[in-house]
């Protein structure tokens, strides 16, 4: 009787944590889209009224969309740089063995370690000794980094999970190196690849930690944007602004899930 | 015909790591360092200069203020990660034990908040906890409330929205080392005679044990160095150390005051991280991980 | 070297028939030889096969000759040239993989024309040998399927067609029956073995099953620990095993220590005695099972006394293990209907001296 007692007051506790969980992560970005369709002047809730106003407002909006471009621009330089560095730094991990592997792994996934505010400033120190801080490098350089172990970490796992046989099976038919890369290995990766290159993207386009820091009156990335603007206020155009930012970031997770699986992207 | 194996076998994986190696030493460490020189100079507002000087540590240590802001921060920081512990253990246990097709949907909510901007996210707290937010349109329209309460601007707001933020690292980490465990374990623990609770204190817990450590480490590291949300949800009257440095930096340019302040908290961090593998590498923690398959 | 110089008027005399031949060759992992200082040959056409337990160093053999190993030591020769350090694509070997290693992401005939295409054949010619293989292993109207599609056995056979269609000089088996269930393995031994018979084919075959090496091949290489134990015809492994280890490995057998005295007869340190002609010394028996037989039906008091230790019922025989003056023997036997014999039953025996062998004596 008391063993069951046990049991079942676990299970009906555990129930109910979960569903406060799933209810707390996903209530913020639900009611950000609640609230972007007030057709009020003021952030309520719940809200008055339903239009696309505020949609409207970002759209003539020249400072968020300018900012929605920038990111845009900057996210695809980043996915594509950081999947070239990326993959060949991870093939040779992969495939090489060589003193201080271990090591090069670390440094590889120390952006993840070494706090944002340290690489903000840093890079924005940096950056200002070079007299630098009005280009989109700072931002560019600073967001690779940051996608840097995402990348790696997604193309490690392809690349451990692709059967290596089958470069031997492609190998033992006259194929060369370079071939078996680009008939057997790239084809059968390229769903990791493919989700590496999105891993950066949003990495990118939505961070604002680091981004804070290297915005110093040059190149305004959306996240900034934001955040610069509900530091003194904020209404319904940020609302729609984030709601934007929320459909991108559901479209692009629901394109990784089917492409390696919700559970293989962590 | 032989071909130079033993060079090519240098030689290649050398350039395909050239460039993260680069891109690592020049725009992470180089700059971490260049850091690290500023905070030792003496005079503020001076990007560049020269001398040697530990006054921005001394003035750190033995003002009152920035102790009391180090130390609330540290207790902030182990109150998120226990409480992400808390309820992130049962969710990413059960998220680890749910069959795939179960799996999905609860897996894109858990990404999702990864994923999204930090801005977004803080700014739909914004909403829930605002003066008209829905937190005070419930208490009113119940009439538990008369007149709106002030939610933001106190600690345990910027708390519950950290808590909100990382709760997905502590997940993540469980259920990735959960669904290492053999569920035969539990059944044998079970046929055994041990109940849940015992199941779960003496076969799951240790045998979890390293995923629990990595997930408390990185939410711990993550919350300490939180800036965005203090300032927003906190306002001026929850202080922390990154938007402490934020503030240095970016409003009153103070580099080797806001640069000593970003060291002193890389370093709490590194010595958080370390101490938490030493226990990690400790016996208990290393037979759980020998033994997880 | 030495092994080398050995047999080199034999090599000279008939060398060019040798289509691999391997020289002394050794692989190290760090203090362990996972393969130690192996020589052999394999005549042209001919099916050797490399057999013994897992972690004896025959997979990893097979992958040095295909070029997934290099040797710590030693050289391998295909078609007379050295290859040691040769990469595998440059090698002429045909191989299919343990696990087949078909490419998930083409069909049937993308697999067996990669190779062609490697080869830069052209594409008439290309296709044409595919739909040749593909007739040959009676899959030609499964050429556009993938092959997730395919059945284990189907698998397999693409796995060959797809080794065979580049005309290597050796082909190289790898376990190639391991992943399929006990029936199909048997149908799929006599396919393959008659696909491999109608190319004429070099074949290297490695195992770990004996009744796969005892049925295919026309010589076996018996492996232990990284050493060659034996090579030989199958009947010559069976019957004249140079060791306790191949005898044990291959067949049911029994071993007897003792000597063999001045009489020519051989007394087993228990005290069996068997009548012989061999020459003085320490010795060891091999017995196997159907060298005992039942005398005058197996009635006590005829022959040798044999108690019954157990026995093991098998449908078509019954094994017994039977205690002969202190010794333990395994005979195989078709007991009469009803008369199966049971532990602590007291059976005659005779132990047949024909083809008796002592090891290690020739």
């Amino acid at each position: 009787m008391r063993v069951d007692l046990i049991d079942r007051a676990m299970a009906a506790s555990g129930a109910a944590v979960r569903a406060i969980v799933y209810a707390m992560l996903a209530l913020p970005a639900l009611l950000v889209i609640v609230c972007s369709f007030t057709s009020g002047d003021s952030l309520n809730f719940p809200p008055t009224g339903f239009s696309m106003r505020w949609y409207r407002e970002v759209w003539q909006n020249e400072l968020f969309m300018t900012a929605l471009w920038t990111s845009t621009y900057i996210a695809v330089l980043v996915s594509t740089m950081a999947l070239a560095i990326g993959f060949a730094a991870a093939f040779a991990i992969n495939r090489f063995a060589f003193l201080g592997k271990g090591f090069l792994q670390a440094l590889a996934f120390s952006p993840l370690i070494i706090p944002a505010v340290v690489l903000g400033i840093g890079l924005l120190q940096l950056f200002a000794k070079l007299n630098l801080t009005q280009t989109i490098y700072p931002l560019l350089l600073g967001h690779l980094v940051l996608a840097i172990p995402y990348v790696m970490r997604t193309i490690l796992a392809s690349l451990s999970l692709h059967d290596r046989v089958l470069e031997e099976a492609a190998m033992n038919l006259r194929a060369s190196p370079l071939k078996v890369i680009r008939r057997i290995t790239l084809p059968l990766i390229l769903p990791g690849l493919l989700s590496a290159a999105i891993f950066a993207f949003v990495t990118s386009f939505g961070n604002v930690t680091v981004s804070a820091f290297l915005t110093y009156g040059g190149h305004v990335t959306l996240p900034v944007q934001i955040f610069t603007y509900v530091d003194t206020s904020y209404d319904p155009l940020v609302a729609a602004v984030s709601s934007l930012m929320i459909v991108i970031t559901l479209v692009i997770i629901l394109v990784i899930e089917r492409l390696i699986g919700a559970e293989r992207v962590v | 015909m032989e071909e130079p194996l033993a060079s090519r076998r240098v030689l290649t994986p050398a350039l395909l790591l050239a460039p993260m190696i680069l891109l690592l030493v020049l725009f992470l460490i180089v700059p971490t360092f260049g850091l690290l020189r500023a905070s030792f100079l003496s005079e503020s507002h001076l990007l560049d200069g020269s001398g040697f000087s530990l006054k921005q540590y001394i003035r750190f240590f033995s003002d009152s203020y920035y102790s009391s802001v180090l130390f609330e921060t540290f207790v902030d920081g182990i109150i998120v990660s226990l409480i992400c512990l808390g309820i992130g253990f049962p969710t990413g246990y059960s998220l680890a034990r749910l069959s795939p097709p179960a799996r999905r949907w609860r897996i894109i909510i858990v990404i999702m908040p990864l994923t999204l901007s930090l801005v977004v996210i803080v700014f739909g707290w914004l909403i829930i906890l605002g003066r008209n937010g829905v937190i005070n349109a419930l208490l009113l329209s119940s009439g538990i409330a008369s007149s709106p309460k002030q939610l933001l601007f106190s600690r345990p707001a910027v708390i519950t929205v950290l808590v909100q933020q990382f709760l997905p690292f502590m997940i993540l980490s469980v259920m990735s080392v959960v669904t290492q465990i053999d569920p035969v374990l539990e059944h044998a623990a079970a046929n055994l005679r041990a109940n849940r609770f015992a199941t779960f204190r003496k076969v799951v817990i240790p045998l979890a044990l390293p995923g629990i450590f990595a997930g408390f480490n990185l939410v711990f590291v993550l919350s300490i160095s939180a800036f965005i949300t203090p300032r927003l949800i906190g306002g001026n009257r929850v202080a922390m150390l990154g938007s402490l440095i934020y503030e240095r930096i970016m409003a009153e340019l103070n580099w080797p005051s806001g640069a000593a302040m970003a060291f002193i908290l890389l370093v709490s961090g590194l010595g958080v991280t370390a101490t938490l593998n030493a226990l990690a590498a400790s016996r208990l923690v290393r037979k759980g991980g020998r033994y997880a398959r | 070297m030495l092994a080398l110089s050995e047999g080199k008027e034999d090599a000279v005399s008939e060398s060019n028939d040798f289509v691999v031949e391997l020289r002394s060759v050794s692989k190290l992992y760090g203090d362990t030889a996972a393969v130690a200082d192996i020589s052999l040959k394999a005549r042209r056409g001919e099916l050797l096969c490399l057999l013994g337990p897992s972690g004896c160093g025959k997979t990893t053999t097979l992958r040095m000759v295909a070029g997934f190993v290099e040797p710590s030591s030693g050289s391998i020769h295909i078609n007379n040239i050295d290859m040691t350090h040769q990469a595998p694509y440059r090698r002429d070997t045909g191989m299919v993989f343990q696990s087949y290693a078909l490419f998930p992401h083409m069909t049937v005939a993308g697999n067996v024309s990669f190779g062609l295409e490697n080869l830069r054949w052209p594409r008439e010619k290309r296709d044409k040998r595919v739909d040749e293989m593909l007739k040959l292993v009676e899959l030609a109207h499964l050429a556009q399927r993938l092959p997730s599609q395919l059945s284990g056995g189907q698998q397999q056979r693409v796995a060959l067609a797809r080794a065979l269609a580049i005309k290597p000089a050796v082909l190289l088996l790898d376990e190639p029956f391991s992943n399929l269930d006990a029936q199909l393995r048997v149908r799929m031994r006599e396919e393959l073995q008659e696909v491999v018979r109608s190319v004429n084919v070099t074949t290297l075959f490695v195992t770990h099953d004996q009744e796969e090496a005892l049925t295919m091949s026309d010589r076996i290489v018996v492996m232990n620990a990284g050493k060659v134990e034996q090579i030989g015809t199958p009947g010559e492994i069976y019957e004249t095993p140079a060791t306790p280890f191949v005898a044990k490995f291959i067949g049911w057998c029994s071993l007897l220590k003792g000597t063999v005295d001045d009489a020519g007869a051989f007394t087993s340190t228990a005290g069996l005695r068997i009548m012989g002609n061999w020459s003085a010394g320490p010795a060891t028996v091999v017995i196997r099972p159907e060298q005992l037989k039942l005398s005058a039906g197996g009635a006590p008091g005829q022959g040798q006394q044999a108690r019954v230790l157990h026995s093991q019922y098998l449908g078509g025989a019954t094994r017994v293990v039977l205690d002969v003056n202190g010794e333990q023997l395994i005979m195989q036997e078709r007991f009469p209907f009803g008369r199966h014999p049971q532990h602590g039953d007291v059976l005659g025996i005779t132990i047949s001296t024909d083809n008796l062998r002592l090891i290690g004596e020739a």
